[in-house]
């Protein structure tokens, strides 16, 4: 195996991105099909999203080496024009004042900007659900309180922002998929299924960390949504599977399945990935269905652990297996 | 009129004195080198070495043949490296593929994108990646300045034509006609027409697989649309059908519609 150019930082935010963007998903569709009194897990899915995404886009900064060229990818030295998003306009150089920079055929040129925007959004929700809750600025106190107060006013564009936050996340889901298999490697780009895996595995991992969080907080949920959501992470489990053998099949029919199923990597695929991560929880939650013993439930406890823990061998594996 | 470069393999010598020069014009570091039982050393392009020579053995039963490929970035018209550049440093500068050292991040895209291996990182300390990416640049300062890129200028073989890219193509389709009259019935000429022209073409004696080039190399952006489809229709179907197959009963049961 040579020099890896892509390693630990990359997979670790393409996990990290995937699984918050798979919670905020998750938990607004849960809110948009079902009652009302399900908004709160649309909040913590925002709440413990917009640190785990500040925390691999870190990680990737820190790997850049120089983190100060980070701002390259949001603020050029080029004017933004047609000309520059088709082009390319490095030789209109200038050095004041700096443009925005997006070139949409670049995944992760778009990719950042996702990050940004759906960051931004989910900040702004929370700054409002906040401010919501806040009737007067004495109430709080201090320069927060004063703050909150004059946000109350833009509490009904909360609605709008969980929309914006709803095509946000499925970009940010979608994007770590696109990001890789947009290359020239055959692993990556000889089907056109690590996106939709991607999807499927970062909706699973995102109801999988509702699930934890809420048991973490001790939060008041009300049993039978638990179980529901729980219902949502095996038939997710059973679509991922059913995604995953697309696309080994695809890829074994290009002749590329190789780097991923066979030596170490292929050992951590079927352990990490399709045992641990995938068949051990699927069985775990269909016992709960079938027979709801006291041992069998307090297993079960466990399988949102494994699944997130599949996802982020699954980014590992097919990050690394596509270099090799 | 775009410039181009042609190289005839079949009169390369594998004497590297390609490489070398690319070295000495670029002023690029020596590569701690080992023997792997190859005469083509370093094993591998990086980021300080842009021109290598390969050297590929070819059993042929009762013959081996050794085909010789100076590899180099060949200045695709549809550059992969810059369709993906999230900065735009891979840019092109006429008809030569630059990166900008002042834009370039260090992100690694272009190298995971390119279809010949081209560009690399620079490495940093402890073999981690830390540096920008960086390849071939045509010698642009070279031939802005009406001089020969180093390479060309230095070969002995006379394997090198730099010109009109049009000229070259009749030059190479003529060599084509040549080298199979010699007994060479898979000679080609690569890089007309692989991704929209390339500006490094190669007369070859052997199919392009046997040099190590990609047969029918593609984009890296080619199917971004379909990619970008793949993910979003699987998030609008099959993502969120569980969550409207569970949650939309259970909403109903609360408003009273769905009752018992």
């Amino acid at each position: 195996m040579g020099e890896l150019t892509w390693g630990t930082p990359l997979f670790f935010d393409l996990w990290m991105a995937g699984m918050a963007g798979g919670a905020y998903f998750a938990a607004f569709l849960i809110y948009l099909f079902g009652a009302d009194e399900e908004k709160h897990l649309l909040k913590l899915a925002t709440y413990v999203g917009v640190p785990l995404v500040l925390l691999g886009v870190l990680a990737l900064v820190v790997d850049l080496g120089e983190p100060s060229r980070a701002r390259n990818l949001f603020l050029g030295l080029c004017p933004l024009s047609w000309e520059v998003v088709s082009g390319r306009g490095a030789e209109s150089l200038r050095a004041w004042p700096p443009s925005l920079v997006l070139y949409p055929i670049s995944p992760m040129s778009l990719g950042s900007w996702i990050l940004v925007v759906w960051s931004v959004t989910a900040v702004a929700l929370i700054a409002l659900w906040f401010a919501e809750l806040v009737e007067s600025p004495e109430e709080i106190g201090g320069v927060v309180g004063e703050v909150a107060y004059l946000l109350r006013p833009l509490v009904p564009a909360t609605k709008v922002l969980t929309w914006i936050g709803l095509v946000f996340a499925v970009l940010m889901m979608t994007y770590t998929g696109v990001v890789l298999s947009v290359s020239s490697r055959a692993l990556w780009q000889a089907t056109f299924l690590v996106p939709s895996l991607f999807v499927t595995s970062a909706t699973s991992a995102g109801v999988a960390l509702l699930l934890i969080v809420t048991r973490l907080m001790e939060a008041a949920e009300p049993a039978a949504a638990m179980a529901q959501l729980r219902r949502a992470l095996a038939v997710l489990i059973v679509m991922q599977l059913a995604v995953l053998l697309g696309f080994l099949l695809w890829l074994a029919a290009v002749g590329a399945v190789q780097p991923l199923i066979s030596g170490t990597l292929g050992l951590f695929f079927w352990v990490g990935v399709v045992l641990i991560g995938l068949l051990v929880p699927l069985g775990l939650e269909s016992s709960v269905w079938r027979r709801r013993t006291e041992a069998i439930e307090a297993m079960a406890t466990a399988s949102p652990v494994l699944v997130l823990l599949g996802g982020l061998v699954l980014r590992a594996v097919v990050v690394i297996g596509g270099q090799i | 009129m775009p410039k181009a470069m042609l190289i005839d393999t079949s009169k390369c010598t594998a004497c590297r004195g390609c490489q070398v020069a690319c070295k000495q014009w670029n002023d690029l570091p020596a590569e701690k080198t080992r023997n792997w039982g190859s005469y083509q050393n370093p094993r591998e392009l990086s980021a300080n070495t842009w021109k290598l020579v390969t050297f590929r053995e070819i059993d042929r039963g009762d013959e081996v043949k050794w085909l010789f490929l100076p590899m180099q970035c060949v200045h695709c018209t549809q550059a992969s490296c810059v369709s993906v550049c999230p900065t735009g440093a891979a840019h092109h500068q006429g008809e030569f593929v630059v990166i900008d050292q002042k834009l370039c991040i260090g992100c690694g895209y272009c190298v995971e994108a390119c279809p010949f291996g081209i560009p690399h990182s620079i490495p940093g300390v402890g073999g981690r990646r830390k540096g920008t990416a960086r390849k071939c640049t045509f010698c642009i300062d070279r031939v802005s300045n009406g001089l020969l890129p180093s390479c060309a200028k230095t070969c002995p073989a006379g394997a090198y034509k730099y010109g009109e890219r049009d000229e070259l193509i009749a030059s190479g389709r003529s060599g084509v006609e040549h080298l199979k009259a010699k007994g060479h019935p898979n000679a080609s000429l690569y890089g007309e027409k692989e991704l929209g022209g390339l500006h490094v073409m190669f007369l070859l004696t052997e199919p392009a697989s046997l040099y190590g080039l990609p047969e029918a190399p593609r984009p890296a952006t080619s199917r971004v649309v379909g990619q970008w489809l793949s993910g979003l229709i699987t998030a609008g179907i099959v993502a969120a059908l569980p969550f409207w197959l569970l949650f939309k009963r259970k909403k109903e049961l609360a408003s009273g519609k769905g009752g018992e």
